[in-house]
């Protein structure tokens, strides 16, 4: 044996070197992970690549130096118990920066960030050696910050599986993007109502249950936005007619998923007496879920920041306090807002509100007829793409609301309704279609699981039809509800819950 | 001087160099393998592979233009800006993709609209006559963006738009390249031939039409 040199004797020396063994692993995968993928990584990273290429080369340096010391050194070897507390501290490290770095979590962000974790642990086991005195103190915080952390974050994920609460629920980041995205801007105006501060089409929402009228929430999509001023709204509708507080939550263009993110993160915090999800069967039961079968779930489930309770209940604490104090601020100084009309502005300014034949088309009647095909051979040839997607989300829901009532209000689309659509539909098919086919098998998961559902299609079908045959409810060349439509919609709507606004009411 | 100490050892400079450009290159994705990756069941792996190959091969990327496309909706994957960036690059060499996504997709985001229509600007003067075949063709709908894209292309459009005013089908067509010409002002005059004979039409509508567009035009 060459003198100078250390053999690696007994099982402390051989957790060194497996620990040296499978740093150079995890900086060596990192290293080819960015050469690799470099010229997307360029794009992607910017001046960032350049910063990361320095970080793996320095890991890859600093680990080096320390299997080299540790090959080299004879009585001054780091003890197991060192190396154990180090390498788990840079594992935390590493955790707590991707997190507060990296969103959304993808493989190769962690396997990325992950390179540069034996750096860390080696630069602290190497400044062990040179300011012993200081650097213990400095292990022992940071050892147990590294153990508290994630024991509190599995406390948490405990408690929650436990005791079920919107404020431990974990939805996913997907879904709040895509209603960003999607909602509309606060003021802005839409057929002469502006969009309340949150970005929905009603008025600003209202805080805290037990009042003297019962608050309901709605959630949907694109039918939640309307094609119709807000006074002609379902929910508006509903609202007169029940004398009660009606808040319309929803977004064009969003799904299941996102009705389950505006549930927990904005519905449930209103605390309402009672929650409506406003399935619109046309395209909910069709949706694309960025989630499914995405790799890695139980990774992600601890990198990606909006499954970790650790970051997501703090954000979700500050804004309910913001949001409580905001409300408060807004029930004070509630002024009228410019360019809204009432309601004889907007019968003049859009005569098509009491004519549906006055109605203009939003789409081509090529592309309305090529969208209500591809729905129904979505729909009534197979079984709906995202039946289970949508079972998932309503069972999750109903989980998060806890003790407050869930009910599911059906919308059937237009083809189920207009009996000549269907007709030319049917003919263009080319293979049989079951009219009813996503209501049959809702319905029957919904009794079984016990929700209470309202289903419109057998109303909106008891409506009689106009001198043209056809029973206009449903905006020209549209898909969604016209002003008929939203009265019908909103009264059956106002007959289903009654019942109920009237027990909480006596309550 | 020529080599660096390693420990005991000596490293040649010039070898570590020459070893660090193979790591470089050696590591570095062929092609086939960005296509590869475009077949990945993990989104973010096929997004990558449809930046990696856009940016690698611009002009044998048409397979990473759907995945672009989609890519741009995703915000799960983070990748939504980066993707629009390379469809820019991306997008002038698959034409025929960019337009038939318009054409077959009305309902698509505003944000892939955007960038479908940034990637036929960036295509140049050279995409003009698409734009205008897929005017006349499958996408008359499609004129406002359309039309949007020929006037940012400026002077080198105008041969096309002009020739639209010859169509005799759909005098709509005609209108809107008078129209078209007419947003363009002085940078038209090659189109004032046109709109002359344009002005003399039989249709009340487009004689009208010509001759604002030639007072735009011609009047500056």
């Amino acid at each position: 044996m060459v003198e100078g040199r250390r053999s690696f004797p007994g099982s402390a020396a051989a957790l060194r070197l497996g620990a040296g063994v499978f740093g150079i692993f995890l900086v060596g995968r990192a290293l080819h992970a960015s050469l690799s993928r470099r010229a997307a990584l360029e794009v992607v990273l910017g001046p960032r690549f350049s910063l990361l290429g320095v970080g793996l080369v320095a890991s890859l340096v600093l680990l080096l130096a320390w299997s080299w010391r540790e090959l080299r050194a004879r009585d001054e070897a780091t003890t197991t118990a060192s190396l154990l507390r180090w390498g788990w501290v840079a594992v935390v490290i590493v955790w707590g920066g991707f997190l507060f770095l990296v969103d959304p979590y993808q493989r190769l962000w962690l396997e990325l960030a992950l390179g540069l974790a034996p750096g860390l642990a080696c630069a602290a086991l190497l400044g062990a050696r040179r300011w012993p005195r200081f650097l213990r103190g400095v292990e022992f915080a940071l050892f147990s910050l590294a153990i508290a952390a994630p024991g509190l974050e599995l406390g948490l994920r405990s408690w929650a599986a436990m005791r079920p609460s919107p404020m431990l629920a974990r939805v996913g980041a997907g879904p709040a993007e895509l209603v960003e995205r999607f909602r509309l801007e606060p003021g802005e105006l839409r057929l002469g109502y502006p969009a309340n501060s949150r970005g929905f089409y009603d008025e600003e929402p209202v805080r805290g249950r037990g009042g003297e009228e019962p608050r309901i929430v709605v959630i949907g999509d694109s039918f939640s936005v309307g094609m119709v001023p807000h006074a002609w709204h379902y929910t508006t509708v509903c609202e007169e007619l029940l004398a009660a507080r009606v808040e319309n939550l929803g977004a064009m263009g969003i799904g299941p998923p996102e009705y389950l993110h505006l549930l927990v993160e904005e519905a449930l915090p209103l605390e309402p007496d009672l929650v409506v999800v406003a399935l619109f069967v046309g395209n909910d039961l069709d949706v694309f879920d960025s989630l499914v079968d995405l790799p890695d779930p139980a990774l992600r489930s601890w990198f990606q920041r909006d499954q970790v309770l650790l970051h997501v209940l703090p954000a979700r604490m500050a804004r309910l306090r913001a949001e409580g104090r905001r409300l408060a601020e807004d029930a004070r100084s509630r002024a009228p807002v410019p360019g809204r009309l009432d309601r004889q502005e907007a019968l003049r300014t859009y005569p098509w509100l009491g004519d549906p034949s006055l109605e203009e088309g939003s789409l081509s009647p090529e592309a309305f007829i090529d969208l209500e095909l591809e729905r129904a051979l979505t729909l009534c040839a197979q079984e709906p793409p995202s039946l289970d997607l949508c079972q998932e989300v309503l069972l999750a829901a109903r989980r998060a609301a806890g003790e407050i009532p869930l009910r599911v209000l059906l919308i059937p689309d237009e083809f189920q309704v207009e009996d000549a659509l269907w007709a030319d539909l049917g003919a263009r098919a080319g293979r049989p279609l079951e009219r009813d086919r996503p209501q049959r098998l809702l319905i029957a998961w919904l009794e079984r699981e016990g929700f209470g559902y309202l289903d419109l299609l057998p109303i909106l079908r008891g409506v009689d039809v106009l001198a043209d045959g056809s029973r206009h409810l449903y905006h020209r060349h549209d898909t969604h509800f016209n002003a008929r439509g939203n009265e019908v919609a909103g009264r059956a709507l106002a007959a289903f819950l009654g019942a109920e606004v009237e027990a909480l009411r006596a309550e | 001087m020529f080599s660096w100490r390693l420990g005991s050892c000596k490293v040649p400079r010039g070898a570590a160099l020459f070893l660090l450009v193979l790591l470089l290159t050696g590591c570095a994705r062929t092609d086939d393998e960005w296509r590869r990756d475009l077949a990945s069941e993990d989104p973010f792996v096929r997004a990558l592979g449809a930046i990696g190959l856009g940016v690698e091969a611009p002009r044998e990327a048409g397979a990473a233009v759907p995945e672009l496309l989609l890519t741009i909706d995703r915000p799960d994957l983070g990748l939504e800006r980066e993707a629009a960036w390379v469809l820019v690059h991306v997008g002038p060499h698959h034409v025929p993709l960019l337009l038939e996504e318009l054409v077959t997709n009305p309902l698509m985001s505003d944000d892939r609209r955007g960038a479908i229509l940034n990637a036929l600007q960036a295509a140049g003067p050279a995409v003009a006559p698409k734009l205008v075949a897929c005017l006349r063709g499958p996408g008359p709908f499609l004129a406002g963006e359309l039309g949007e894209v020929l006037v940012a292309l400026g002077e080198p459009a105008v041969p096309a738009i002009a020739s639209m005013l010859d169509e005799e089908e759909d005098v709509r067509l005609r209108l809107f390249a008078a129209f078209l010409l007419g947003r363009l002002g002085p940078l038209a005059g090659s189109g004032l031939p046109a709109l002359r004979r344009a002005a003399e039409s039989s249709d009340p509508e487009l004689r009208e039409a010509a001759r604002v567009a030639i007072a735009a035009v011609a009047g500056g």
